[in-house]
């Protein structure tokens, strides 16, 4: 499986909406990730926003896709729960 | 006035110090307040400075030393709270220029519990707007602009816990509060050359604190030793009823002896491509100022699973969520990143099943480091591959990275930056020491062993 570049955790680290253009310009090496229809059509869809920050949005979610496909394509073994948190929340009424 | 060779001293100096009488908590504050006043214009590591407020409860610090009532060794020591941290008696930020005036009613356990040690809070710290949680992709994204680094001063001090860096660097406070989702306890202890302490998820109640991401969110002290840390640790961890995901493990006692590192088995990763060459001699060394003192630190591998992306789908959706209120209301468009209102729309990116999938993978990491740390006790790093860079500069340009924080904040496992040399501009170098869940004491006990055989974390930025 393909890790990211240590120079995509750069903006990973604190930053998530730079985390995707930073997954993208680590693998600007390889090919740069285009944005895929979806995500075109997302920005393009959004409303409220400028023609610069559709733009930069589109870049940014090719970015996101890249962290979307190691998800998508990893293979979960059936016993891996969902690490969520959530427990029953007991009455405080006594019997 | 106390000298500036006493506000460089550790807190456990200190300490020794006002127990004895021979340092005053009324004096400390006044000297700790008059060096803010004088170095904050430039360093901008304060949002506010809560300075009469500190001087009453350095008053009082000091009636109850002199009556007997010693209540430990944060007992009349100063320190920065990050402005993500509710206080009754300030505003809390929480970094943003929308929520400038923002105020709560109540302290955050973490307030209260150091308020019970004693411990006299000076002031509410600099940090990241929203503690990055919407993005940034400068060092100024900060209702403060970027806090400056005290070993140059045209440098930034890393993020998001960028004035608790600033700080405790300069000898602002005795130590202080930071917080950590990915990386903010860790960078800037690193590029401020301070050794930070990032707890296991859970250690210390978060109630008060900005939620940004429920399921990554830690608190954890920044201060000039790992001693300092293991001490501020032992007053702010514990079960909190408020905060229904603190854990009930116990906490190192002072009376029990550390766990001996000399046993321990430490793993280390090798420098990834692209480390500042100075930075991985100032790594190579720390490992082998190890071995000298008896510690072998032998390479391994993590395993090979995507840390990065899922932390980056988790943070991403949680943190969106956790500020609905901007985006709802428009207040977003104040923040001082221009990306920060791109946010929601790129979460919506994320479906639900890939979220629940994202969270389905953490288990699967978490379950493969314990597997790592059922080998080993411990493991070592560079803190970042970098030293700090030019305060005026985009992260576009900058190739910074944490090589092991992605998946010690995924698994919510401890971590502890030490200073441990210096990179590139003569700029501080960290050694990072990651262990198993609650596993503190191992962390900090290597920590230690290395920081009493070097005295990188006594060396002073050149400010004055």
């Amino acid at each position: 499986m393909r890790r990211i570049s240590r120079r995509a955790v750069n903006r990973l680290l604190l930053a998530a909406p730079a985390l995707p253009a930073a997954i993208a310009a680590a693998h600007a090496q390889d090919a740069p990730p285009k944005p895929s229809a979806f995500a075109a059509c997302l920005a393009a869809s959004e409303s409220g926003l400028s023609a610069d920050e559709r733009t930069r949005l589109e870049k940014s979610l090719a970015g996101l896709e890249q962290s979307l496909h190691a998800i998508r394509e990893f293979k979960v073994p059936p016993d891996a729960h969902p690490a969520m948190y959530f427990t029953p929340l007991k009455s405080r009424r006594r019997a | 006035m106390a000298a500036d060779d006493v506000l460089f001293l550790t807190v456990a100096e200190l300490g020794e110090r006002i127990r004895s009488r021979s340092v005053s908590p009324v004096d400390l504050t006044r000297s700790y307040l008059a060096r803010i006043e004088k170095l904050d214009p430039t360093l901008h590591a304060f949002v506010t400075v809560t300075g009469d407020d500190a001087l009453r409860e350095a008053t009082t610090a000091e009636k109850e030393i002199a009556g007997g009532r010693y209540r430990g060794p944060l007992h009349g020591i100063p320190y920065g709270a990050k402005d993500l941290l509710a206080t009754r008696n300030a505003a809390t930020t929480w970094g943003a220029a929308p929520l400038a005036a923002q105020r709560f009613d109540y302290d955050a356990t973490v307030i209260e519990r150091l308020r019970e040690a004693g411990a006299i809070l000076i002031g509410k710290l600099a940090m990241i707007e929203l503690a990055g949680g919407l993005g940034y992709t400068i060092p100024a994204a900060s209702a403060t602009g970027a806090a400056r680094n005290p070993w140059d001063t045209s440098r930034w001090t890393c993020g998001s816990s960028s004035g608790a860096g600033a700080a405790v660097s300069a000898a602002l406070v005795g130590f202080a509060i930071g917080s950590e989702t990915w990386g903010s306890i860790i960078c800037p202890s690193t590029f401020c050359g301070v050794t930070g302490l990032r707890p296991t998820f859970g250690r210390v109640s978060r109630y008060g604190a900005m939620a940004l991401s429920w399921t990554f969110d830690k608190l954890g002290p920044m201060a000039r030793s790992a001693e300092d840390c293991e001490l501020v640790l032992r007053a702010i961890a514990g079960r909190d009823p408020k905060d229904e995901w603190s854990a009930d493990e116990p906490v190192s006692s002072p009376e029990t002896p550390g766990p001996n590192p000399k046993a321990m088995r430490v793993a280390f990763v090798k420098p990834e491509k692209g480390t500042d060459p100075r930075v991985q001699r100032a790594y190579e060394r720390a490992l082998d100022d190890l071995r000298r003192i008896g510690v072998a630190p032998v390479e391994a591998t993590l395993p090979d699973l995507p840390f990065e992306p899922v932390a980056n789908i988790l943070i991403s959706a949680e943190a969106v969520a956790a500020f609905e209120d901007l985006f709802r209301d428009g207040r977003v468009r104040r923040l001082a990143d221009r990306d920060a209102p791109l946010a929601a729309a790129q979460a919506r990116a994320i479906t639900a099943p890939d979220l629940v999938k994202a969270a389905r993978i953490r288990t699967v990491c978490q379950r493969a480091m314990a597997e790592f740390f059922s080998n080993w006790d411990l493991l070592l790093a560079p803190g970042e591959m970098m030293t700090a860079f030019p305060a005026d500069k985009s992260f576009a340009d900058v190739a910074w990275s944490d090589p092991i924080g992605g998946m010690g904040n995924l698994c919510g496992l401890p971590g502890i930056a030490v200073p441990c040399g210096f990179g590139e501009g003569n700029l501080p170098a960290s050694l990072s020491i990651v262990g198993a869940a609650f596993e503190e004491p191992k962390v900090l006990a290597l920590a230690r062993a290395y920081q009493s055989a070097t005295d990188w974390h006594r060396r002073r930025p050149p400010i004055t």
